[in-house]
């Protein structure tokens, strides 16, 4: 019989584990990884066409 | 933002960029609410020293200032820093003053005043155009400074480059500065200024990608200024847009994902730039911002 203590330590050393995988897997599968700037307006028009380019260009292969 | 995406297939990554200010950029990078910022204007040392994670500062665009006007029947003309700090000082009040017409043999400059317009609000072309006019004109510097802001002694101003373009559009015999795309978009007369060679440069993309050779001062430290470059073919009144990224980034998918998007912007995203009136960095300054991509960890 597992004791209380041990039963909490293997879930959380599940959990920590899915932890892991979910984050290693964000952004390489399915999930896009979510990227933010903010600032200048002057450059505005070309950084919004970087934005418009940039989503064209990468995908998950 | 943005148009529609190939169907059935998943970007890698959701890229957004917010334009509200340079400060407030900072401020959101400070707060780590965004995952980069851009600014017109570099963190101080004062300002890194602050911060938990040392920024690094990727300069990626170089725009013009230039001066415009709105002249019947009169084609590109050439400037001097001390002719467009004497007009905007209000020393120089008509077209035909001398100085101009020394600088312009061939045009047939009227005998109009000259009416001056500039930016009502805090902006980077007025700090570009008077940080210029302050390295040329001692008189400049001593009566009104450089600045975002400044206190100036005459004329009449608008908001933001397209409402500067458009009063000077529709204001004959008046001048403004603006911002190269700017100008050509509303299709504005823009004029040459001599820059530290003695030459009266066009700004196009070659004399601004110029001015950012500014060899010891880039390369030592991306933050340099490039206003009055004594670059051989620079066009002297020119600024730099940084992406301001921190060094230390704990999200593998993020570190991985921005260290993506900065390659890309040096090279796909930089002729874009180009495609837009925006000068862009040339090896061997493109070459070590790229380097400093690898230091983001």
């Amino acid at each position: 019989m597992r004791t209380k203590n041990q039963t909490l330590f293997l879930a959380s050393l599940l959990a920590a584990v899915l932890s892991v995988l979910v984050g290693c897997s964000a952004g390489t599968r399915n999930t896009p990884v979510s990227l933010k700037g903010a600032g200048a307006t002057a450059p505005y028009l070309v950084y919004s066409k970087w934005v418009e380019a940039y989503r064209k260009a990468e995908f998950h292969g | 933002m943005g148009g529609s995406l190939p169907e059935g297939r998943v970007p890698r990554v959701n890229l957004q960029y917010e334009p509200i200010g340079s400060g407030a950029g900072i401020q959101a990078l400070k707060s780590e609410s965004v995952d980069f910022a851009a600014s017109d204007m570099p963190l101080t040392d004062e300002e890194i020293g602050k911060m938990a994670v040392k920024p690094l500062h990727f300069p990626t665009l170089v725009g013009a200032i230039v001066p415009v006007y709105n002249l019947p029947k009169v084609g590109t003309l050439n400037f001097t820093g001390e002719v467009l700090a004497a007009i905007f000082s209000g020393h120089i009040r008509t077209w035909n003053d001398r100085a101009l017409v020394q600088l312009n043999p061939t045009a047939a400059l009227p005998a109009s005043s000259i009416i001056v317009v500039h930016r009502a609000d805090a902006s980077r072309s007025t700090y570009a155009f008077t940080d210029y006019l302050s390295q040329i004109s001692g008189l400049w510097k001593k009566e009104i400074g450089r600045g975002g802001r400044v206190p100036w002694p005459t004329g009449e101003a608008a908001a933001g480059n397209p409402s500067l373009a458009e009063l000077v559009k529709k204001t004959p015999y008046s001048i403004g500065y603006v911002e190269l795309n700017y100008a050509i978009q509303e299709a504005l007369s823009y004029g040459y200024v001599r820059n530290a060679e003695g030459k009266f440069e066009k700004p196009d993309f070659r004399a601004m990608g110029a001015a950012a050779h500014v060899v010891e001062n880039m390369k030592a430290d991306f933050r340099a200024s490039i206003t009055n470059s004594p670059a051989n073919g620079a066009y002297p009144i020119c600024t730099l847009t940084w992406l301001i990224v921190p060094s230390h980034i704990a999200d593998p998918g993020k570190l991985r994902e921005i260290k993506r998007f900065l390659r890309w912007a040096y090279s796909d995203g930089q002729q874009i730039a180009l495609k837009m009136d925006y000068g862009i960095l040339q090896p061997p300054f493109s070459d070590y911002v790229r380097d400093q991509i690898a230091k983001i960890q």
